[in-house]
């Protein structure tokens, strides 16, 4: 039993330090720049 | 005849050893000093080793200014307009062009400055990169030869080449030598126009956003004052994308309807989609949902090439997952993987590890293991570590809401461990 509770406190800790990583980048909308030619990926994803 | 710079060029692109074109001709030793250019062949050497190359000793042209300053002239010409139009057509048609009407010169610069534009040319039309690797290997043997301007050209080849083959570092490594010399450099104005341009791209891709502002406010001026328009949408477009990254929401979306302003003054309707789509991504940004997929809808809609939906056709399954639209997200994910199957690019199958995760995620009976694990496993092959950020925590939440907390906390921590990576930190204590 305590060995769930703490694998539970575990995974809050670990879910929530995870998310704020993702949303301190600001990573929302990837943008499309012009390409100078096709093969030159000019397709970005921040 | 000298023709040692021509021998050489042809060996090394096919691949081929000294030894071998040698045997039966001359003896190694000899080939070499012909390929230095320090003896003069005969001319049953020179017809032996040409033949054996498949090269056509009757397209020799013996040193005769007036047609090599005529050739050059041509040749500038092709590449003043290939790379100021960006038409892969063009390119194809130069290409042609070039190699079925072009003498083998004696002159060595001359035939340097050839190699070295038919090369950007093949680089603009992207087919077969092993081929070009062989080109710039061959090219690299006569660096000491090289005059700045053949220099420039041989360096951005590289930074092109190596910036399309994803290896970044050395990409940047060559652009970092050409902004050193730049001044040296004899670059018409259009020419530098066009490298700030570039360099502006690179730039921002690698987060550098003040320096691509610099840059591609150069290149702005220039386009503008020759009044090229599709360019100066362009320069407009990226503009917005500066400000997006650095907050100016306002100033980005005022940057687009530049943009779209010009379309619409200067009939250039098929760059529309391309604007639609970075609107889309700005209201995105902003938490504007609805609007975003207004955009993306109306971006796909004024897109003529396939292969440009795809950045598309993910940013909109993403805002319809956050609205938890699950119908729209599998129809677009599932029209998403088709187009992927139909444009059989194997340099799109990202986009075909996203479509299958959100298509997994939304149907009725939830996330497959099997599809998040080859999907992060993928992203792990390509080092995209926001990617393998993302979907780890996708997995773990999905372990969670399942009760499996010991395969959720594995996963939140895998996610932890590329989301350091992905900000570039190394213990929490930096967060």
């Amino acid at each position: 039993m305590k060995k769930i509770v703490m694998a539970f406190l575990l995974i809050v800790v670990l879910g929530l330090a995870a998310q704020a990583n993702t949303a301190s980048a600001n990573n929302s909308g990837a943008d499309q720049l012009p390409r100078v030619f096709k093969t030159f990926s000019y397709t970005i994803q921040d | 005849m000298k023709i040692g710079h021509l021998i050489r060029a042809e060996r090394v692109r096919q691949d081929m050893k000294q030894i071998v074109l040698a045997k039966g001709i001359c003896t190694p030793s000899y080939l070499s000093k012909i390929e230095r250019n320090q003896i003069e062949p005969s001319e049953d050497i020179t017809e032996m080793l040409m033949e054996r190359l498949g090269m056509d000793p009757g397209k020799l042209q013996e040193n005769d200014e007036e047609t090599e300053l005529e050739f050059e002239k041509m040749l500038m010409e092709s590449y003043r307009l290939v790379i100021t139009s960006r038409d892969m057509e063009l390119a194809k048609e130069k290409i042609d062009f070039l190699e079925k009407n072009s003498p083998w010169f004696e002159n060595d610069s001359l035939h340097y400055t050839y190699l070295l534009i038919l090369l950007r040319f093949r680089l603009i039309v992207g087919k077969d990169f092993n081929e070009m690797e062989k080109e710039i290997e061959a090219l690299s043997h006569s660096v000491g030869e090289f005059d700045a301007y053949q220099m420039y050209l041989f360096k951005m080849n590289n930074a092109l080449y190596y910036y399309n083959s994803g290896i970044q570092k050395k990409a940047t490594s060559f652009f970092q030598e050409i902004m050193d010399n730049l001044e040296k450099i004899p670059l018409s104005d259009w020419e530098k126009a066009e490298f700030h341009y570039t360099i502006s791209i690179i730039y921002i891709a690698e987060g550098q956003i003040f320096i691509a502002i610099e840059y591609i406010r150069k290149a702005l001026d220039f386009f503008m004052g020759n009044l090229m328009m599709k360019r100066v949408l362009e320069c407009y477009i990226i503009i917005g994308i500066t400000r997006k990254r650095t907050e100016q929401f306002p100033e980005a979306l005022e940057a687009y309807s530049k943009a779209m302003q010009i379309c619409e003054e200067f009939n250039l309707h098929s760059e529309k989609g391309i604007i639609y789509h970075n609107i889309g991504s700005l209201n995105s940004t902003l938490r504007n949902s609805e609007q975003a997929i207004e955009y993306f809808l109306k971006s796909i809609e004024s897109k003529s090439e396939n292969d440009e939906m795809m950045i598309t056709i993910f940013c909109l399954i993403v805002e319809y997952s956050k609205l938890n639209m699950k119908k729209n997200v599998i129809h677009w994910a599932e029209g998403g993987i088709n187009l992927y199957h139909k444009l059989n690019d194997e340099s799109l199958i990202s986009y075909f590890h996203h479509f299958n995760f959100y298509k997994s995620l939304h149907s009725e009976g939830g996330l497959s293991v099997e599809i998040a694990e080859l999907a992060i496993q993928h992203f792990k092959e390509i080092q995209d570590f926001r990617h393998i950020n993302k979907y780890c925590i996708a997995l773990a939440e999905w372990y969670y809401n399942n009760r499996k907390y010991k395969l959720s906390s594995s996963y939140y921590r895998e996610a932890n461990r590329y989301g350091y990576i992905y900000n570039k930190v190394e213990k929490w204590e930096d967060l």
